[in-house]
């Protein structure tokens, strides 16, 4: 029958038929072929939003969203820097944020190459004074200095408000005070659901569910007064389900081994890198890394401790239960030597994050002053230090490559004529893994700082407490966005 | 001739004679034999008729008067003749054609009924010529819209059983008695109506009159009928249908003709939806035809009902009451049921069978197709369409049909911020679709989607001609009919590609009858053209020229579907065995039709002419989503059981493209090319290899399903063809492929279940009703996201891929938002705004969109269909812009689920604003760093409720008016009469410097050149109709309904009957 079949077709097919069999075979042997080729998701359209503040330096405008200064202590004052790199000057607009009361504008204009300093309280009497810094024309960086008693304090400005904060580090001990600035910049009122850990577990008062913050204004939250009294962990989770807000921290250390004062800005999400370019192992500081994990899964977390002039340790792997605070301190590890290092944490399950401070305690002769500074969620090409740095110091600015390929940088700061090398370091050439140091001279002195380099790197910086503070505290930096618009991983 | 002297009235018969056979003998002798003692016989001869039939006549019939008319003028007209032959009002006529035999009785016993009965006409049972003992006719019934029925069913016996004298409604003018004063009284038969329906009207006007119309079958005659076969009279039906419409018009009082006029109308409907599908729709095409004729025919119908009045001694509804209340069909088939029962249990002769058994079948499949498509859709038929995807007004409620007409010669285009511009020719073509729908837009809408399976189903029908019998096209047409490409399309109101897959099949039958591709013989060894001349092709062309261009008007990226499928006819050509000629005219006649297309959507469609013309056409276009093969094959069904059954389509496609022989083999290549080439370019866009905006999947679908319905077509009619001969294996790829595409129709069963495709009750056009009423000033309203999310026309947001946007005026998008619009400086800066916008750039991007009006942004993150649901290569690039939007200072949100977003601007400008001093400063400038520095402030909104195409009047204080308008030199305002210049304003809008307060008056002044186009484009869419609708067979439509026929005696001797 099958022969029958075959053999009625080869009579019946003629040469036209041929080709037509022929071209239908190709077609549909094209089309599969077409199929098999493989196809990839482009990347997100629109970036994640990054934990940290990013500078656009190409943007036509740029806005800072101040975290506060404490606005009620006359012996407490606080500064707004703003720095314009640019050729050309720069006007704007100070918006300021009360607790109770309208906003405030101030209009203000920054010479080219110049950084100003504008007064944060402006009498306002307000237990804290946040503010929206915009200028027009092109883009400067803006950070806020408090000078307080207890020590002064450098808080970088958020590049963005948020709908999700976290402060990985809290404390209320012996009397301590945590207090968590949230700041409304919107037209609209925002509504926040805070919630936050202590050693016992996650707390969600109903006090704090829904919390209505009104339009352009600031609400303090006292965490001691909010049930988490005497508490040496305390990270706290701030969610807007309404609006974008942004999120400061000031935190009076006053025992239970810390001392001073600090005020900083949350992290704007989790991440699921951290970088650390200033560690220190030494036996008159207490270093610890806070890690706050908010999400419902526990995280494993790969710490890649990289020692100057020596080589990585061996990864440790820490696990991050889930809505827990874990605390680590590499001063414990016996394989580290005493000195500085720098630390990658990476996250093992993609798609969650963390967030990771770094605290801390030292002490020099009498003085003790406790630093809380939040890491790097990614590393980039420039770093600028508004305020800059603290000069004539072994270690003004800590850069450390954590990429795998060398990287070549320069550091400037912003003179009268523009940006201009620091001697010594016009070309810096960084071996992958390394870290290291950058001493800043007096020519520098409160000039903006840029570290630009040809590779991704990360910086840190000391910065005075004031004059009468021996200690140095510690400040990140302001990462600059890539012409893609993002600070690289 | 003079008058004997008789007790009997007098009975004049009056012969009416056409060439006739070798039957006239007999019926001479039965008019020879009668016993009636006054019978007089006068006999009038057609033109054609041999004058040896006179000398046959008075050789048989000595007394006989014999008169021979000038050709032929018709049964009517001839007979009329009698009164002029006839003098006297006394006595009868017995109207008689040329093929009755009495039998010797008759004139006798119709006489003596008619005095009995007091009867002005009396007829006799007709039987058959050739079998008296089958009952031809005893009388007629008519029915309201004056078809007519037989008492009798056909080939019935005559077994006395309509024996009894009995009132009837009208009577075959094959043997009519008629009292003489009646029928002078009432002018005779209708002098128009020369053949077909001069016995209805006749006997109508005889029962207005009040006078009886009886049978008495107790009088018989033989009758021969068989009209056709003596006499050739083209379009004969047609010619009874318009006879029958006129006489129900001309008869029935004034009260009942709307009635009367809508059920002719539903009644022709009807019987063309059954004969579509049974293979005569022909036939019952011209009862509809008639129908539409009546405008045509009103002067005759006025004239005729101006005759008549004198007449109607009755009241109608004692007429009325002489007719069927059902319809004569219905009636036909119910005697002709009863008659198969008594045949069932009695000895009684076979009947005739009123049709085929493969008719009926045929029949019954179309109706249960039409019945299958209604109950699918009676949830849209009973309520209305979700206003889902495309599927949006089409104008707002309070727009009136003046207001379409005065927007589309405006000059002003709609679309986007609006473009001094031409407006789109759908505009015009929706105020004349208003006009028709009585202004309800909603019902407009549900009988476009309800009826595009009907027209996709008919166009099928049609196209599947080329390829077989009724059989096969009604499989061709159900297969079309039932691909998941129209349910999918009313499901996620896809209104492009619904229109697309409607239209598709008819272009393609237009231009294959362009290309003379009529059916083949089977067995021929290749395919044949015969390609028609004349005013047949013009005809043709205009068709097809007039449904591209009406698609086109409507979705412009049918232009491409078009040209793709033009693509397709050609590469299938050089495989074809075809006549090279008729390929190129297949395909030459697209190309031209799209040329055309263009042409008549000048001057709307010169925008699409430059560097964004694909855009135009397709929009942003649809997102690659990396689809698979099954999933392209399957075209959108995402049941994992159905889409895999929907692929059993193709099995035809590709055994027919191998095997099918000799001539069916072109049709078979082109159906393959028809699937192979939307396929592939779906495919080449899913795998990154096209990457400019493409096509919606589903309107490419439409090609894809037509191929796959063409090849089971020529399937099944190679399965048919092959059923006589013995098993071979061509009848067996045949059978497969026929079973294949049988179960591919699967997927509709379950569709139908809900009664509305699967339309989602809630849609996000529902949840824009939130926006606020333009109480404050006008506003526009921005829509960003997943364009295939985006209800309107969209343009792609290039700083972020993947992510579109489109732009509506006060709310709710509407038709003319769906069309592509005109790029001005506005459009430059909303994408500079919203490029600020989505790269974080500033967060005063409000602050940018102020000057331009945009008060709201709305983000639609998911809709309530599936037409979305596979995600986008570019990732959700929804909830990014949400994420965006929510940083921005200005932006407040107002609605928030997982939906859709919608943000305020707080910073916007309503659309006419009053500025103060500083923002009519800072609109001088075009800086962006300006707009961004400061938000701009209104005194008022001057003018809410603006409309470009009016004059807008308001009271306004002095100061600088500022109109979020593209700008323009045609623009102007006038306080207290005073003109004011307009002015550019912030680089893109337009403003007026006013010095002092007054009534302002704002509006736009039309162009010339404008105006002229649109004129002309009027001008060339009338022409393309008339060519299209041939209106000269109205013309002479208009002179034979109103042709009154003259009969004129030849060599007239003078000589009389007198009576």
């Amino acid at each position: 029958m099958a022969r029958q079949m075959r053999s009625a077709v080869t009579r019946t097919l003629s040469v036209r038929q041929w080709l037509v069999a022929a071209m239908v075979v190709a077609s549909v042997v094209g089309i599969v072929s077409i199929q098999r080729r493989t196809v990839e998701a482009t990347p997100a359209a629109i970036d994640e939003r990054s934990a940290a503040p990013l500078l656009q330096p190409a943007a036509l405008a740029s806005t800072w969203f101040c975290p506060g200064v404490p606005g009620n202590d006359e012996s407490i004052s606080g500064r707004f820097i703003i720095s314009n790199a640019g050729e050309k000057p720069v006007g704007g607009t100070i918006t300021r944020f009360v607790v109770e009361g309208a906003a405030t504008r101030q209009r203000f204009a920054v010479q080219p190459r110049t950084t100003i300093e504008v007064d944060a309280l402006v009498n306002s009497g307000s237990s804290f004074v946040s503010a929206i810094i915009e200028t027009q024309g092109s883009a400067v960086s803006v950070e806020q200095r408090i000078v307080h008693r207890a020590g002064d304090a450098v808080a970088l400005c958020a590049s963005s408000p948020s709908d999700e904060w976290y402060l990985a580090d809290g404390f209320t001990g012996e009397g301590s005070i945590e207090q968590v600035v949230v700041s409304n910049p919107a037209l609209d009122s925002a509504i926040l659901d805070v919630t936050f850990v202590t050693a016992t577990g996650e707390r969600s008062p109903q006090s704090l569910k829904g919390v209505v913050i009104p339009p352009e204004s600031v609400r303090v939250f006292d965490m001691a007064a909010l049930d988490a009294q005497n508490e040496a962990t305390l990270a706290v989770s701030v969610k807007a389900t309404v609006g974008r807000v942004v999120v400061g921290r000031s935190q009076h250390y006053l025992g239970r081994g810390r001392l001073g004062y600090g005020m900083s800005l949350g992290a704007s999400a989790t991440s699921a890198r951290w970088y650390f370019a200033d560690s220190l192992k030494s036996s008159t500081a207490a270093e610890e890394y806070v890690v706050y994990n908010p999400h419902r899964d526990d995280q494993q977390i790969t710490m890649i401790i990289a020692p100057d002039g020596a080589e990585a340790l061996e990864p440790i792997v820490i696990t991050a239960p889930a809505k827990r605070v874990t605390k680590f301190a590499p001063s414990g590890l016996t394989a580290l030597p005493e000195g500085r290092y720098s630390v990658i944490a990476s996250v093992a399950q993609p798609g969650e994050g963390v967030v990771i401070e770094r605290v801390l305690t030292s002490q020099q002769g009498k003085s003790t002053a406790t630093v809380v500074v939040l890491g790097s969620p990614a590393a980039a090409l420039r770093w600028t230090a508004p305020s800059g740095a603290s000069p004539n110091v072994d270690d003004s600015l800590r850069i450390f490559n954590p990429g795998v390929n060398p990287a070549t940088l320069t550091v400037t700061y912003l003179g009268p004529a523009g940006e201009v090398p620091v001697v010594g370091y016009e070309s810096v050439s960084l071996a992958p893994g390394a870290s290291t140091s950058v001493a800043l001279t007096d020519a520098t002195m409160a000039a903006t700082v840029t570290v630009v380099s040809q590779e991704p790197v990360v910086v840190a910086r000391r910065v005075s407490r004031g004059a009468k503070q021996p200690v140095l505290g510690s400040a990140p930096l302001v990462a600059a966005a890539t012409s893609e618009g993002t600070a690289q991983s | 001739m003079g008058a004997p002297a008789h007790a009997a009235p007098p009975v004049v018969a009056v012969l009416v004679v056409h060439e006739p056979g070798d039957w006239f003998a007999e019926s001479l002798a039965s008019l020879a034999m009668q016993d009636y003692p006054n019978l007089r016989v006068v006999a009038f001869l057609s033109g054609s008729t041999e004058s040896a039939i006179g000398d046959q006549i008075r050789t048989a019939l000595p007394s006989a008067l014999v008169r021979q008319v000038e050709a032929n003028p018709g049964f009517g007209p001839v007979a009329n003749q009698a009164m002029r032959v006839v003098e006297g009002t006394d006595g009868f006529f017995l109207f008689l054609h040329d093929d009755v035999a009495l039998q010797r009785d008759a004139v006798t016993s119709l006489v003596e009924e008619a005095f009995r009965s007091n009867a002005a006409v009396v007829g006799p049972k007709l039987v058959e010529w050739d079998a008296p003992t089958v009952l031809q006719h005893v009388g007629l019934d008519a029915d309201r819209t004056g078809r007519l029925v037989d008492v009798v069913d056909p080939g019935e016996r005559d077994q006395e059983q309509h024996d009894a004298v009995r009132d009837t409604f009208a009577l075959p003018s094959a043997c009519l008695l008629v009292r003489n004063d009646i029928f002078r009284t009432l002018g005779g038969f209708s002098p128009s109506i020369p053949f077909f329906g001069e016995e209805l009207e006749f006997c109508w006007r005889v029962h207005l009159l009040g006078a009886r119309v009886l049978v008495n079958p107790s009088a018989v005659a033989r009758h021969r009928g068989a009209f056709a076969a003596r006499m050739f009279l083209p379009s004969a039906d047609a010619r009874a249908a318009r006879h029958r419409v006129r006489t129900v018009l001309s008869c029935v009082s004034l009260s009942q003709m709307p009635v009367v006029v809508v059920r002719l109308l539903l009644q022709s409907l009807a019987e063309l939806v059954i004969g579509v599908f049974s293979g005569s729709a022909r036939n019952a095409l011209v009862g509809l035809r008639a129908v539409a004729a009546i405008p045509v025919d009103l002067s005759a119908i006025v004239a005729r009902r101006r005759t008549i009045a004198p007449f109607r001694r009755v009241p109608s509804r004692e007429v009325t009451a002489l007719q069927l209340r059902s319809t004569a069909q219905l009636a036909a088939f119910a005697r002709h049921r009863r008659a198969l029962r008594e045949q069932q249990t009695s000895e009684t002769p076979s009947l005739r069978p009123v049709a085929t058994s493969g008719s009926r079948t045929t029949v019954l499949l179309a109706l249960s197709l039409l019945a299958l498509v209604i109950v699918g859709s009676r949830q849209l038929i009973w309520g209305e369409v979700s206003p889902v995807g495309q599927f949006v007004a089409f104008a707002r409620d309070d727009v009136s049909m003046r207001d379409l007409v005065r927007q589309y010669l405006s000059g002003w285009s709609f679309g986007g911020f609006g473009a001094p511009t031409a407006s789109p020719t759908a505009l015009g073509a929706l105020a004349i679709a208003g006009v028709v729908a009585v202004g309800r837009f909603s019902g407009l809408l549900t009988f476009v989607v309800v009826g595009s399976f009907f027209v996709a189903a008919v166009g099928t029908w049609r196209l599947s001609g080329a390829i077989g019998d009724a059989r096969v096209r009604l499989l061709a047409a159900t297969l079309y009919a039932a691909s998941p490409v129209g349910m999918l399309a009313v499901r996620d109101g896809r209104r492009d590609a619904l229109i697309i897959w409607a239209l598709l099949p008819w272009i393609l039958d237009f231009a294959r009858r362009i290309a003379g591709l009529d059916r083949d013989p089977l067995d021929a060894v290749r395919e044949s053209s015969v390609r028609p001349t004349g005013a047949r092709r013009s005809q043709l062309a205009a068709s097809l020229l007039f449904v591209v261009s009406a698609m086109f008007a409507f979705a412009p990226v049918s232009a491409a579907v078009v040209a793709m499928v033009a693509v397709a006819l050609l590469v299938a050509a050089f495989f074809a065995s075809s006549p090279w000629r008729a390929n190129a005219w297949l395909v030459v006649s697209l190309a031209l039709s799209l040329i055309g297309a263009f042409t008549l959507n000048v001057p709307w469609a010169v925008q699409l002419i430059g560097a964004e013309w694909w855009r135009a056409l397709v929009g942003a276009g649809h997102p690659a989503t990396g689809a698979s093969l099954a999933d392209v094959l399957s075209l959108g069904v995402d049941n994992s059981v159905l889409r895999w059954i929907v692929v059993f389509a193709y099995v035809p496609v590709v055994l027919m493209a191998l095997v099918a022989p000799r001539a069916r083999n072109a049709w078979a290549l082109r159906s393959f090319a028809l699937v192979a080439l939307p396929v592939a370019l779906r495919l080449a866009h899913e795998r990154g290899l096209i990457t400019v905006s493409f096509v919606e999947p589903l309107a490419l679908a439409a090609p894809i399903a037509l191929g796959a319905a063409l090849a089971a077509a020529i399937a099944f009619s190679g399965f048919l063809a092959g059923r006589t001969r013995a098993l071979e294996w061509r009848q067996l790829f045949a059978t497969v492929s026929v079973a294949a595409a049988l179960i591919s129709l699967s997927p509709i069963a379950v569709s139908i279940l809900d009664g509305r495709w699967s339309q989602p009750p809630a849609t996000l056009s529902q949840l824009l009703t939130q926006l606020p009423d333009d109480s404050a000033g006008d506003y526009s309203v921005v829509t960003l996201g997943d364009p295939r999310l985006l209800s309107m026309w969209s343009r792609p947001v290039d700083a972020v891929p993947g992510l579109a946007y489109g732009i509506a005026s006060d709310g709710a998008p509407t038709l003319v938002t769906q069309l592509a619009s005109e790029r001005t400086l506005m459009n430059d800066a909303l994408d500079r705004a919203l490029q600020v916008a989505m790269t974080g750039e500033s967060l005063r991007a409000g602050r940018l969109l102020a000057p331009l009006g945009v008060r709201f942004v709305v983000v639609p993150l998911r809709d309530g269909t599936l037409h979305a649901r596979r995600a986008a290569l570019s990732g959700d690039v929804g909830v990014g812009a949400v994420a965006r939007l929510a940083d921005q200072l200005d932006l407040r949100r107002v609605y928030s689920s997982t939906d859709l977003a919608i943000f305020e601007n707080m910073a916007a400008l309503p659309t006419v604003a009053v500025l103060d001093e500083r923002s009519a400063l800072t609109s001088a400038q075009a800086l962006e760093a300006s707009l961004l520095a400061e938000a701009l402030t209104a005194r008022s909104a001057l003018l809410p409720g603006f409309d470009p195409t009016i004059v807008n009047r308001g009271s306004l204080s002095a100061g600088t008016v500022h109109v979020a308008v593209p700008f323009s030199q045609r623009w102007q305002m006038t306080v207290d009469g005073a003109r004011i210049a307009p002015r550019v304003a912030f680089g893109a809008t337009t403003a007026f410097d006013a010095p002092v307060a007054g009534t302002v008056e704002i509006r736009l002044r039309a162009s010339s050149a404008q105006r002229l186009l649109v004129a002309l484009q009027v001008a060339l869419w009338l022409v393309i109709v008339a060519i299209a609708f041939n209106p000269s067979r109205f013309r002479g439509r208009v002179r034979a309904a109103r042709q009154v026929v003259e009969v004129s005696l030849r060599s007239d001797d003078g000589a009389r009957v007198v009576l």
